[in-house]
């Protein structure tokens, strides 16, 4: 997870700009700026409200209804939490518990530190390995409680999950 | 065209729905989420209907009527599937009091509602009698419920001024926000999230006092349920009885239903039914009107100062004691000044009183800017015609908003706006500050504060070259406005405004693309140390266009129009008939107390600056709460208020207003006209003798052209060029905001929800503050 641009004003008028100002890019426009910054910031939909001459609330609506747009900027490491079928079967419920203890976050939040980010997903397509957490890119298969705590302890110990 | 609904044939008009046809024939449809001011949304599906030859049950707020169509709505399929949709809605929504067994005793008693903050069961709910879930459910006979209640659990919303908000009991009929987005163009709620989360609710979940929200309440108004409710007015249930009257804190005069309770105005609702105003009022007359009037500090008694202390007396001894008082001056030694808040027929009486009666001619309104327009148009002829109306604003094609803060001053104004640019009309804001309706317009001029009269100039020479004048070249004044726009080079021009030449041939442009069109001018203008040449400039503006209407100046208090006409104004007696015996308008007589030549005082209502009448020997001061005037006065008397009197009240654009009396005055105080027909008979004077404010009315309808069914001039040509100032910035003198208020106090000073709102949007200084700017203040004087 590569860090993402820092919020830039000029970059984003011009973006809008390119668009047209017109609220029926709306979707455009917030999807472009979430590929650059990596979530929704807050300057950002100010900004939107204010080219597209409608109300940050408004916009807020429109982005909450879609699951893409995100509102805080994601963490150092992403970690999903498979609760498809087969992964919620083999009780991957416990796993995201765990996690909701360890991290004091729910799915969608990050850490107050920006080092974690928490999410559950559908499915991950690989059900003969449920239960599955994806670290970053790294998928974890067959995964227990005590192994999630192990991982956990090398992420936050800043030695990051790939050495193992 | 004709629908047969249920067997009744019923007349349709092109393009109605079929809800909105079976409405206009009063037939009941059940809805949740229709509402007669928005367009159709179809959310709830409680209108779902049966029509011959169609599929499925289509929904009736959004199906249009086509002739010859058959629809059936009472039907049992139908009632038994709406029946089912209901329940389903239902479930989100705590139904005790729907359900319940004792339901129809609770009806005949119901009392209050118990307060307790969050609302779980039926006798918890502030939304009294108007529960449109309990109606639609009694229409749809559902006893009982099948499926278990789920409570949402969603946390209360307690921390904004005004209202509370509870979404534990919203269906998400959308009323709400479609009310704020679509009618009032603000948008500070949208729907958050979706399906099982769901909510009405704002960016990140921040206050309302934070974002957008203009605190109008025309969300609580369109709520079927009891999810929205006003902190004021949730706990006192059904009002004893209710009068349809006007809101008075500014010039606009939206109707309002006042409902009385115990004696007082509990509340102030918007009235529904006067196509004209309903949609717009506003924080001030939705919230404001019972903690304004019925604070505990009102005046009860009349007073007047025996050794130095102010001692209660009876009406006759305080009306014998000005009488007497009053005959030690000489007619021109006593001066008049009066409130903007009086009705019509008090400051008939006061005209009366001080021209025929006493023989003084020193009479005039105290405002600033409000005296400053009337009087100018009045000289110029024009006040006594209609003036422009809201429904221009509404279809023009162009609006020009000049140095204003309406979202503040006339909140209802805005909602025009809005509508006129939906219609597509231009939105055009030229102002030396910054404007709150930036996001709601399509050009922005941020002019160089002291810039305006060169603005006008160089848009008054653009018109020049682009339009033919012949007619005008015959007038007087032509040659030396001619040689005063000959002066002007638009490079000037542009330096000093700052407006790019782009932007002012944009302007123009869309100014000549129609006649109507609209400029409004906010009391902003009154920082120039003449603002008179302003109003002249944008009349030479309106000439060249050949407008003779399109005028709004945003003229601030209550009833300044009316009491204009009704012949508080110097110089002109009621209907703006002219004054022939002159007499001294505010400012001279404030310097003639200064000079000894005026020496009494009767004054209506406690706003003015102390310092202007020091100095005068006898002050009678007839006002509502105590002011910092009460010190200086001789007399005081308690003066009704808008609530608590009948008469009438000529809004901004010269419509006649009733205004109902909903509740008693406090103590023994009485409604002014009684008061000067009191002091009227005690000096001696004839033509006092009135049985209520209805025989004044029929009087001055009787003897006034102006005030006659059509007596009104027509709107005189616009036949005046003012020469232009040279280019420049003015210095303008510091001003103070304008606050709204009624009869001199500042509506914020009883409503805290108010000072809240308005601190937060730096109207007002904020109250730690206050103390540092009094002393400063202080210093200037």
């Amino acid at each position: 997870m590569g860090m993402k641009t820092e919020y830039n004003d000029e970059w984003m008028q011009r973006m809008i700009e390119g668009h047209g100002h017109d609220i029926k890019n709306l979707i455009p426009i917030l999807q472009a700026t979430q590929e650059e910054y990596g979530y929704l910031p807050s300057a950002a939909i100010s900004t939107t409200a204010e080219e597209l001459q409608i109300s940050e609330d408004v916009i807020f609506g429109v982005a909450t209804f879609y699951t893409h747009f995100k509102f805080t900027k994601p963490g150092r490491h992403i970690i999903r939490t498979c609760m498809g079928t087969a992964c919620f079967v083999k009780e991957a419920d416990n796993l995201l518990e765990l996690l909701r203890d360890r991290l004091g976050i729910e799915p969608g939040q990050t850490t107050s530190d920006g080092m974690i980010s928490l999410e559950r997903v559908a499915c991950l397509g690989c059900c003969a390995l449920a239960p599955t957490i994806v670290i970053d890119d790294e998928v974890y298969g067959k995964m227990t409680s005590n192994m999630l705590t192990k991982l956990l302890d090398e992420i936050i110990d800043e030695k990051g999950p790939k050495e193992q | 065209m004709k629908i047969t609904i249920d067997g009744v044939e019923i007349p349709i008009k092109e393009g109605q729905t079929i809800l909105e046809a079976a409405r206009d024939s009063d037939i009941y449809i059940p809805t949740l989420c229709a509402h007669k001011e928005l367009p159709a949304f179809g959310a709830c599906r409680l209108c779902v209907v049966k029509v011959d030859k169609m599929r499925g049950f289509p929904p009736a707020c959004s199906t249009p009527a086509t002739d010859g169509m058959i629809v059936h709505s009472d039907e049992k399929e139908v009632r038994k599937l709406r029946r089912n949709i209901l329940r389903l809605i239902l479930i989100e929504h705590p139904h005790s009091c729907i359900v319940c067994s004792e339901r129809a005793d609770c009806e005949s008693i119901r009392g209050g509602p118990v307060k307790a903050g969050r609302i779980t069961g039926c006798s918890m709910c502030p939304n009294r009698e108007t529960c449109e879930i309990r109606e639609v459910s009694h229409y749809l006979g559902i006893s009982d419920m099948e499926i278990p209640m789920e409570y949402k659990g969603l946390p209360l919303e307690r921390y904004d001024p005004f209202f509370d908000r509870d979404y534990n009991l919203c269906i998400l009929c959308g009323r709400c926000v479609r009310m704020c987005q679509q009618i009032r163009g603000v948008g500070a709620i949208a729907f958050t999230k979706r399906s099982h989360n769901t909510k009405v609710g704002t960016i990140f979940g921040r206050t309302h006092l934070e974002g957008a929200c203009r605190f109008c309440g025309a969300c609580i108004d369109a709520c079927p349920t009891g999810a929205l409710s006003p902190k004021g007015s949730k706990w006192h249930g059904k009002a004893d009885s209710s009068v349809e009257s006007i809101c008075t804190f500014c010039s606009m005069n939206c109707a309002m239903v006042l409902e009385e309770k115990w004696g007082r105005v509990m509340a102030a609702i918007p009235d529904r039914n006067k196509e004209y105003s309903r949609a717009y009022a506003c924080v001030y007359g939705r919230f404001c009107i019972p903690a304004f009037l019925n604070d505990p500090n009102r005046l009860h008694y009349p007073l007047i100062r025996k050794g130095g202390r102010l001692s209660p007396v009876s009406w006759e001894e305080a009306f014998r004691y000005i009488g007497d008082s009053l005959k030690r001056f000489a007619p021109e030694e006593i001066g008049f000044l009066v409130s903007p808040y009086l009705t019509n027929e008090s400051a008939y009486l006061l005209n009366k009183l001080s021209r025929d009666v006493i023989g003084s001619h020193n009479i005039d309104m105290i405002s600033k800017f409000g005296r400053m327009v009337i009087q100018y148009l009045a000289e110029k002829g024009r006040a006594s015609s209609s003036w422009t109306t809201l429904e221009d604003v509404e279809k023009a094609d162009w609006i020009m908003l000049i140095n204003n803060d309406m979202v503040f001053t006339h909140p209802g104004m805005p909602v025009a706006i809005h509508k006129a640019r939906e219609n597509g009309a231009r939105i055009m804001i030229v102002d030396d500050s910054k404007n709150e309706l930036e996001v709601e317009s399509d050009m922005q001029v941020r002019i160089e504060p002291g810039s305006l009269r060169t603005f006008l100039a160089a848009l008054t020479k653009l018109l020049m070259n682009n339009i033919k004048v012949t007619e005008l070249e015959e007038l007087d004044s032509f040659i030396d406005f001619r040689r005063s726009l000959d002066g002007l080079k638009l490079i000037d021009a542009v330096r000093s405004t700052g407006v790019l030449e782009k932007q002012f041939s944009a302007i123009e442009g869309t100014m000549r693309t129609s006649k109507k069109g609209v400029i409004m001018v906010g009391s902003r203008i009154m920082e120039d140390p003449v603002p008179t040449q302003i109003l002249g400039e944008i009349n030479n503006v309106l000439t060249i266009l050949g407008m003779d209407r399109g005028f709004i100046p945003l003229l601030e208090e209550g009833n300044i129009r009316g009491i204009a006409d009704s012949g508080c104004i110097n110089g002109f007696r009621p209907g703006y008939v002219r004054d022939r015996t002159s007499g001294k308008d505010y400012l001279r007589m404030i310097t003639g107390i200064r000079r000894g030549d005026v020496q009494a005082l009767f004054i209506s209502e406690g706003s003015i600056p102390p310092e202007h009448i020091r100095g005068a020997k006898f002050i009678v001061l007839s006002e509502i709460y105590p002011t910092d005037l009460d010190s200086m006065a001789d007399v005081i008397l308690p003066s009704a208020v808008f609530s608590e009197e009948s008469g009438h009240y000529t809004s901004f654009d010269g419509r006649v207003w009733n205004l109902r009396k909903a509740a008693e005055p406090p103590g023994s105080a009485l409604p002014e006209w009684k008061i000067i027909s009191g002091i009227g008979k005690n000096l001696g004077g004839d033509g006092f003798e009135y049985g209520s404010s209805e025989d004044i009315w029929k009087e001055m309808e009787e003897n006034i052209d102006f005030f006659k069914k059509d007596g009104r001039p027509p709107v005189p040509e616009r036949k005046e060029l003012l020469s232009v100032s040279e280019p420049g910035s003015i210095h303008l003198s510091e001003q103070m905001p304008y606050v709204v208020r009624y009869r001199g106090t500042p509506i914020h000073e009883l409503v805290e929800d108010l000072r809240t709102y308005l601190e937060e949007n730096d109207r007002i200084p904020r109250e730690e503050d206050e103390s540092a700017v009094e002393e400063a203040q202080r210093e200037v004087v």
